[in-house]
């Protein structure tokens, strides 16, 4: 599902490179913490799968895509296999739970009848069938954040991705959507996710790479975080 | 795909950002208020031009001792020249016969004239009046012609001024369309800094470069085409009011603005709104091919 081969990435004016020498292999329907401190390079592991930037070397496969060689009024579709979720959720002020999800739809050009079917569908699978009508301002930010991960989902990826998705959060919400990213790994979406919540990263006992200054110091199945901040 | 969707979107950032939206449709509309007023100017002035020009001819006086086998062959030689329309023949008595009708009032200037002195002529009419240097030269010194007169300065003058008109409009034209241009391009940037949001969004989720572009080029081509329209709408009143009371008051010029030509112009200018704004936007979202 992801594929990255000696992938080294120097940000401009940057003498020491944000990520280093990194191979890393993800199997469909995987379930990877990515860990490290700040600035281990975590959310620049994640901008180079979405093709936000490009490595200055290495190669990069997603979904079967060769992200490199990927001509750029294609890279829409490389998004398209990728669902993402951040720390401040992103959602659109001025447009209700159920807009703000219906929106990830109308923005690929879906039909009036495939968004009114599949939104409620996926409000539900997070747990926020009720909730639609509402604002973001009117949510909790476990809330805001479980919409975020329905608009994400809502196109039905193979891929989730999530950068620090309850840096925002407290503990017990955390370990809610923890549960609610292991149940849409379970239904078969690949699930990525950066943080460094130790409490979560030891409760799963997921696959864990842990990052350092840019390299992967550790890459353990069934592994915890490890790391005493 | 729904069309609506991208009207929407534009209706809407165009009210979100209307006061810009209101400086580039004012821009757009002044500037081709102006491109029109100015072309409708230019082609009455090309009209009065023409007409003029049709006056110019060339008027080859003949010698009289020239042979009468010369001079008609000299005619059609004339004639096969392809700058040539036409070339009349006036003879001397023709031309006595001429000259007394234009003095019949003075007999006594008539009786001052022994015998008859007039040469015989060509009157030569060209194709395109701007030959009537080299035609001329072409016929000076040959060994049938005493003189070889034409309008010369006037045309030269003429020629001047339609330059100067043109290239003071063209300049004029430029300066607006660049002013309008970059009203819009301003506008734009600012609608998509208003919804970078969307739009980032929009990218995550892995909308086609297009779809996202859509809303503001429709945007930009929304406000050059509302600017076009009240430039028409202010040509007609300038129309209705203006020109036809001049054509009306100087009816021995060939001045007219008609329904015909309005219809024209209205048709360019909505052209050149649609350009402008589409141009302006795709400026503007030139940011945008980066991915
Ligand atoms: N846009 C950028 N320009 C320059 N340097 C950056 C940029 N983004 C991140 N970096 C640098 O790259 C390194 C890794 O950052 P990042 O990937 O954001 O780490 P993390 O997400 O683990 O905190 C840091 O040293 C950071 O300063
Ligand atoms: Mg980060």
């Amino acid at each position: 599902m992801i594929k990255m081969r000696n992938v080294t990435k120097y940000y401009p004016n940057h003498s020491e490179p944000a990520l280093a020498e990194i191979n890393v292999d993800v199997e469909k329907g995987e379930f990877i913490f990515l860990v490290g401190p700040s600035g281990s390079g975590k959310t620049t592991f994640i901008r180079l799968l979405l093709r936000e930037i490009l490595p200055t070397t290495g190669e990069i496969y997603v979904a079967g895509i060769d992200v490199l060689h990927l001509r750029p009024w294609k890279v829409p579709y490389l998004r398209r296999n990728i669902g993402c979720v951040f720390q401040d959720f992103k959602l659109l002020p001025n447009k209700t739970a159920e807009e703000n999800v219906a929106f990830a739809l109308e923005v690929l050009g879906r039909s009036q009848h495939v968004i009114r079917e599949q939104v409620p569908e996926i409000l539900k699978l997070v747990g926020l069938e009720s909730q639609g009508h509402k604002f973001p301002s009117e949510l909790s930010g476990g809330e805001q954040q479980r919409i975020s991960i329905a608009r994400a989902l809502v196109n039905h990826p193979p891929i989730l991705l999530a950068d620090e998705p309850t840096g925002n959060l407290d503990p017990a919400t955390s370990l809610e959507l923890m549960a609610l990213f292991d149940r849409i790994n379970k239904m078969g979406t690949t699930v990525l996710v950066a943080t460094h919540n130790r409490e979560m990263v030891d409760s799963m006992r997921k696959r864990v790479i842990a990052l350092e200054n840019g390299r992967i110091v550790r890459d353990q199945v069934r592994g915890v975080y490890g790391y005493e901040d | 795909m729904r069309i609506s969707w991208f009207f929407k979107e534009a209706i809407i950032s165009l009210k979100r950002n209307w006061v810009m939206s209101m400086a580039a449709i004012s821009t757009v509309a002044l500037s081709l208020l102006v491109l029109g007023l100015f072309a409708f100017v230019a082609l009455t002035l090309d009209d009065l031009i023409t007409s003029f020009e049709r006056q110019v001819e060339i008027e080859v006086f003949l010698k009289d001792e020239a042979p009468f086998q010369e001079v008609q062959a000299l005619q059609e030689k004339i004639i096969s020249w392809k700058e040539v329309k036409n070339v009349k023949y006036v003879s001397k008595e023709e031309a006595l016969r001429k000259f007394k009708e234009k003095y019949k009032d003075n007999p006594e200037m008539i009786e001052a004239i022994p015998g008859n002195p007039l040469p015989a002529s060509f009157q030569i009419s060209l194709k395109n009046p701007k030959n009537v240097v080299r035609v001329a030269k072409r016929l000076e010194g040959r060994k049938e012609i005493d003189e070889v007169k034409y309008g010369q300065q006037v045309v030269e003058k003429l020629f001047a001024v339609t330059k100067v008109v043109r290239m003071i409009g063209l300049l004029f034209i430029l300066l607006l369309g660049f002013a309008s241009l970059s009203l819009i391009v301003i506008t734009i940037r600012l609608a998509i800094f208003a919804r970078r949001n969307e739009v980032s969004i929009m990218r995550l989720v892995g909308a086609s470069n297009w779809f996202i572009r859509l809303p503001f080029l429709l945007e930009g081509m929304g406000q050059g085409l509302i600017g076009a329209i009240i430039a028409i709408i202010l040509i007609h009143f300038t129309r209705v009011t203006f020109f036809e009371k001049i054509a009306k008051s100087l009816s021995f010029l060939p001045i007219s603005f008609g329904f015909d030509l309005f219809l024209k112009l209205s048709a360019s200018l909505i052209v050149a709104g649609l350009c402008i704004g589409a141009l302006g936007s795709s400026i503007a979202l030139r940011r945008f091919l980066k991915v």
